[in-house]
């Protein structure tokens, strides 16, 4: 690499990387790249921490219901097993708390299917609402409930719970798979540059050739030019990130408590969170610019 | 010692018909030999041969001691730079000034810049180029470009100097300045070969001719070229 005797300490490439159409290519393509890759990492983020608490707000609660009473007979047998389904959750080891809903919580849970107009008269279902204490196995007090309680219907949410996770699993799975081909893609368009950059000072590259440069002479003016675009490109992609999430917050309030929503992070850590994308973007912009000036000129005569 | 032996080595470009047949020569070191022949016979491109630009389609050539067949790319660079090459159309990278220029060589092999400092500006200011070490090559005359591709060619003194047509075009003066530096490098050893159309130089100079027509070798010792 020649050191210009003009300006000491600039890097000055033998040859003209810097002119040309394709100049700014390779820090638009790794922008691009950082910003979407960045986007997809919080949108990850942001859907974890959504699961996370829809978990934990299902999996520690029961929702036990007792048939809505017809005749007489039926209302007493009803009040009686409410009253031991209250009784032994009161008792079991496993819960936290439990309580009964009352008769307006029960006629809002039903409002979608009767509207707003129920009968005072129509039959309204028992229900049991009971929350766990942390960690428990709920499958003792199930078996327990279905023991007393035969005809009540325990639920557990765990077919709810189960679609949501595998619902989200797939949605990740989804955005790794988008910032996986992101990365593909970008690495794809970073090498296709510099091939053309290669076939365009291809006379260039002869000569150095035939002075006696090296192919590791002449890669690492290819490569350094390609890093510097790079860094230009996702310093720019993790601005304009930044500045889109701080758009959105404002605008909403809520998006940085979703995303990170125990995170409290300091000022350093942003900063890292900030630094990552930028290097790997140049670190992969570096390798493909590296691996493809070699094997184009390993090519050569 | 042979610098450079050829033997049956025929070349064509791509698909095209054959432009040398069935050279045979040696270039012992410290030889200096003047290189011939009309328009198109050939010049150039037994020139690519020597500075490794050309691969032959045919023959062999022994290039400072090696078989050009058995040497693998790797090796190809330190065998380059033992080469100093004034191409016709002096191949001058534009973007570099005319003192990166002249110091590529030595940068490609390494040297620490305060050596490569003195001696390209020596070199620079004994071809008359002294005033001009920053400006870039499109802006100067053939005769300065012509004149920057020689001080490239032998800033780090080659075994073996091969230019195609180095006094065409400089006046006389700078054309017997260039012979002169020729001549100075061939004292300490180079072996030099040069093709030029210029008579007056062929016959002032008074070194051995090779002389090329139609692809072939018709004047020189066919078999051996030896040291004058
Ligand atoms: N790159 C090339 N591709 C195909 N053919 C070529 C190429 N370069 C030269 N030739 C052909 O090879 C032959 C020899 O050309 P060369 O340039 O070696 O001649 P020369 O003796 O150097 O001529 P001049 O004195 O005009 O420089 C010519 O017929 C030319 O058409
Ligand atoms: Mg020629």
């Amino acid at each position: 690499m020649a050191k210009s005797k003009l300006i000491p300490g600039k890097y000055q490439y033998d040859i003209g990387l810097d002119q040309g159409a394709g100049a700014h290519l390779v820090a638009w393509s790794t922008g691009l790249m950082v910003f979407f890759a960045t986007l997809a990492l919080a949108v990850n983020l942001g859907l974890n921490a959504v699961t996370q608490s829809w978990v934990s707000g299902l999996s520690g609660s029961l929702t036990v219901e007792i048939k809505p009473p017809v005749t007489d007979e039926q209302k007493a047998a009803s009040a009686e097993t409410l009253k031991k389904v209250l009784w032994l959750a009161k008792q079991h080891p496993a819960v936290e708390k439990s309580r009964a809903l009352t008769r307006e919580e029960i006629l809002a849970l039903l409002r979608p299917w009767l509207g707003e107009k129920a009968p005072d008269s129509l039959p309204l279902p028992a229900i049991i609402d009971i929350t766990l204490k942390k960690d428990v196995d709920s499958a003792a007090l199930i078996a327990d409930l279905n023991k007393i309680a035969p005809d009540a219907a325990v639920d557990s949410h765990a077919d709810t719970l189960s679609d949501v996770k595998t619902l989200v699993a797939t949605a990740r799975m989804f955005v790794l798979l988008l910032t996986g081909v992101i990365i593909l893609l970008t690495a794809a368009s970073i090498a296709g540059i510099v091939r053309s950059k290669l076939a365009i000072h291809a006379q260039e590259v002869e000569t150095l050739h035939l002075v006696g440069a090296s192919d590791e002479y002449i890669a690492r003016q290819f490569r350094h030019h390609t890093l510097k675009g790079a860094m230009k490109g996702a310093l720019g992609g993790v601005v304009c990130m930044v500045l889109a999430i701080l758009g959105v917050s404002y605008m909403t309030h809520t998006i940085d408590t979703a995303i990170f929503p125990h995170v409290r992070l300091m000022p350093l850590e942003w900063i890292l969170i900030a630094a990552a994308p930028v290097l790997a973007g140049s670190l992969i912009a570096h390798f493909t610019a590296q691996r493809t000036v070699m094997r184009e000129l390993s090519k050569l005569a | 010692m042979t610098i450079v032996k050829f033997s049956n080595v025929g070349m064509r470009y791509s698909t095209g018909p054959e432009v040398l047949h069935d050279l045979s020569f040696e270039l012992q070191q410290g030889s200096f030999h003047f290189l011939t022949g009309p328009s198109g016979a050939g010049k150039t491109s037994l020139l690519k041969l020597l500075y490794l630009g050309q691969h032959p389609t045919r023959g062999i050539i022994h290039m400072l001691g090696r078989d050009l067949t058995a040497v693998p790319r790797r090796e190809l660079p330190m065998l380059r730079r033992q080469i100093g090459i004034v191409f016709q159309d002096f191949r001058l990278l534009p973007h570099l000034s005319a003192f990166d220029n002249v110091a590529l060589p030595l940068r490609t092999s390494g040297l620490a810049e305060k050596d490569i400092k003195r001696n390209v500006t020596e070199l620079l200011e004994w071809v008359g180029i002294g005033d001009k070490m920053e400006a870039r090559p499109p802006t100067l005359s053939g005769g300065e470009q012509q004149r920057i591709a020689i001080a490239r060619a032998v800033i780090n003194r080659p075994k073996l100097l091969v230019a195609d047509e180095p006094t065409g075009n400089v006046d006389s003066e700078i054309g017997t300045r260039i012979m002169h530096l020729f001549e100075e490098l061939n004292r300490h050893g180079t072996t030099v070969l040069i093709a030029t159309h210029d008579d007056e130089i062929v016959t002032r100079f008074r070194h051995p001719q090779m002389r090329l027509e139609n692809g072939t070798l018709t004047e020189g010792p066919k078999r051996k070229v030896k040291a004058a």
